[in-house]
């Protein structure tokens, strides 16, 4: 059985004491970057990803030649000026940098096409706002259809690849954010089992088991099934056609709305269209 | 080649202005997505064409001229921007820091001048194209549009050097469009155009400026001559009438301005720039069927009937055809 992947803080005692799980590290600064992706690789452990949030436009951030060949997630506000982040595109194309936009700002939609364009990978970040879903769907279709190569456009080109009709799509893995297959820990090395339980200090342990023991308590077990509480709560989400791709993603967090669902079905059927279209070429890389 | 309009707004009002139909009919608020750049790029990279015209309207006037410009630069494109080089100063500026900054060879202006004299402009315009040309000379090659017989050349050989601009004049015939008036040049005038533009032989080889020929002059006004010199001048001439495909901000396409009006389509319809061509080829084809060029002697041309001459552009035959039946264009 796979061992779940743990997202960490880059705390260099908690890692030393981490055993055979993959790791996604968050860091909180950008030459903690390098550090980060040193000191995991130089224990023998597998790095994920090095996972940081910043606060200033994409355009801002100065790309350091010492990132190449790290694996880097990268949340920021917005792109920037076009003009402003010019110079660094080759430079952000040679790295392996995903680039985490926030949805719900419609200028968000076009940088990620523009940057797809030019190479660069790219994720939507769907907060609490409701996002433009008309301009989201033509973004999706770009994303799965687009007619020439271009750099992945999360969560989209993920869920084209991984979509099966037989299976739930579980896209929450393309932000490390998927009960079951990441657990969350904070300094003291709890254990949570998504960003928002750890935010809100729900935790389900108070320390990794050893990776011989499973984690196998109550708590765990009702955490990744919590979708199946939207039917139990007769939510919305539990009639929309849309459910198969979206699981509640988005109503579940108070959203649902005619606009969510119509998007959720046609990501559906375009996935659906990749998939019967069974094109060989690789849509993209997988972001794990 | 595409040209895309970035904007439909001008910031001139020439009085030739075989665009000014069409810019009259699009909404003032009428400018280039990114979504759109975005999807041309894309299928201009599918056809295999790396080459992009711009222009408007004033392209310049686009919000995010230089950060487009800058796009398809990084997409692998040559880029050749039509403006009219009049722009505010910090627009100048902006464009000037940015495109100093890149080869010639990758970019180029073509700047349309209007002589001051013959085509007064509002005060302050020519301020403003010299502080272009000041700015990006090098980068630039003039354009004149000749919409009158007794045109003058000597002021852009004057801007030529005074402002190292690039040794080359593209020379547009000024086209008649339907449905409004503008000055242009008629078919019985062209014969005196092309020897006053031989006139100035003199200028072009004193200071190495190459004539190139914009569309629709006739193979037969020429002498052999003359021929000899253009050929010798600038390695070839052309007598076609293209088409060329202009794309509005709203992806929609037709064959060049004088015949927007006429089968306007989407790009959206289309899988390849080459699809685009052979439809508007089929569609001048299918016009010359009827009316096969300027002059009476066009329909048993050889020239024309060996396809080394178009016999003048569609533009003039429209409009010509205009006179003998109401909108001819209805049969097509």
């Amino acid at each position: 059985m796979k061992l779940p992947t743990l997202v960490c803080p880059y705390n260099r005692a908690l890692l030393e004491g981490i055993d055979r799980h993959d790791i996604v590290v968050r860091v909180e600064q950008l030459p903690d970057i390098t550090r980060a992706a040193h000191d995991i690789r130089s224990s023998g452990k597998n790095l994920i990803d090095v996972v940081i949030e910043v606060d200033q436009p994409l355009s801002d951030i100065p790309i350091q030649e010492d990132w190449h060949g790290i694996p880097i997630a990268l949340f920021t506000p917005e792109m920037g000026r076009f003009r402003d982040i010019a110079h660094q595109v080759p430079r952000i194309r040679d790295l392996r940098m995903h680039v985490y936009l926030p949805a719900e700002n419609p200028e968000n939609l076009t940088a990620c096409r523009i940057l797809s364009s030019l190479g660069i990978t790219c994720c939507l970040v769907f907060g609490t706002a409701e996002p433009d879903w008309t301009a989201l769907s033509d973004l999706m279709a770009y994303a799965v259809f687009g007619p020439v190569p271009h750099a992945p456009i999360e969560p989209f080109g993920y869920i084209a690849r991984q979509y099966s009709p037989d299976a739930y799509t579980l896209w929450g893995s393309v932000y490390y954010d998927e009960p079951g297959e990441f657990l969350h820990l904070d300094g003291d090395g709890r254990v949570a089992l998504s960003s928002a339980a750890l935010l809100s200090g729900s935790y389900i342990a108070d320390h990794i088991p050893p990776a011989s023991e499973p984690l196998d308590t109550e708590d765990y077990r009702q955490g990744i099934t919590a979708w199946r509480h939207l039917f139990l709560a007769d939510h919305p989400c539990r009639a929309c056609e849309g459910w198969r791709i979206c699981m509640g993603r988005f109503g579940a967090q108070g959203r649902h709305a005619p606009g969510c669902s119509r998007f959720a079905a046609d990501m559906l059927t375009e996935v659906e269209q990749y998939r019967t279209e069974n094109k060989t070429e690789p849509l993209q890389e997988d972001l794990s | 080649m595409a040209n895309l309009l970035l904007t439909t707004r001008c910031v001139r009002s020439c009085p030739y202005c075989f665009a000014r139909n069409e810019m009259a009919q699009s909404p003032q608020s009428d400018t280039v997505s990114w979504e759109n750049i975005i999807y041309l790029a894309d299928f201009l990279v599918r056809s295999g064409e790396h080459h992009i015209a711009l222009l408007g309207g004033e392209p310049t006037l686009h919000p995010h001229f230089v950060d487009i410009v800058l796009y398809l630069l990084e997409r692998g494109f040559h880029i050749t921007v039509f403006t009219s080089g009049v722009m505010s100063d910090e627009r100048l500026e902006d464009v000037a820091d940015h495109v100093t900054r890149i080869p010639p060879d990758r970019i180029q202006f073509v700047c349309n001048l209007n002589d001051p004299e013959q085509t007064p402009a509002p005060e302050g315009e020519l301020r403003r194209v010299e502080a272009f040309l000041t700015a990006l000379g090098p980068w630039t090659t003039p354009g004149f549009n000749i919409y009158r017989t007794d045109f003058s050349l000597d002021f852009i050989f004057h801007n030529i050097t005074r402002f190292g601009m690039q040794g080359l004049l593209r020379i547009g015939l000024a086209s008649p469009i339907s449905q409004q008036e503008n000055l242009y040049i008629k078919s019985e005038d062209m014969k005196n155009v092309i020897d006053r533009l031989y006139s100035y032989r003199a200028l072009f080889e004193k200071l190495h400026v190459k004539p190139n020929l914009d569309c629709g002059f006739p193979l037969c006004y020429f002498s052999d001559e003359q021929l000899g010199w253009f050929f010798r001048m600038s390695g070839g001439a052309n007598f076609g009438c293209g088409p060329a495909i202009d794309i509005k901000p709203n992806m929609d396409v037709y064959s060049c301005f004088p015949l927007s009006g006429i089968h306007k389509r989407s790009l959206f319809e289309f899988d390849s720039l080459q699809d685009v061509a052979a439809f508007y080829i089929d569609l001048h084809d299918r016009i010359r069927q009827d009316f096969p060029g300027v002059f009476a002697q066009c329909a048993t041309c050889t020239y024309r009937h060996d396809g080394r001459c178009s016999g003048g552009g569609v533009c003039h035959l429209l409009r010509d055809a205009a006179h003998e039946t109401p909108n001819p264009c209805m049969s097509l």
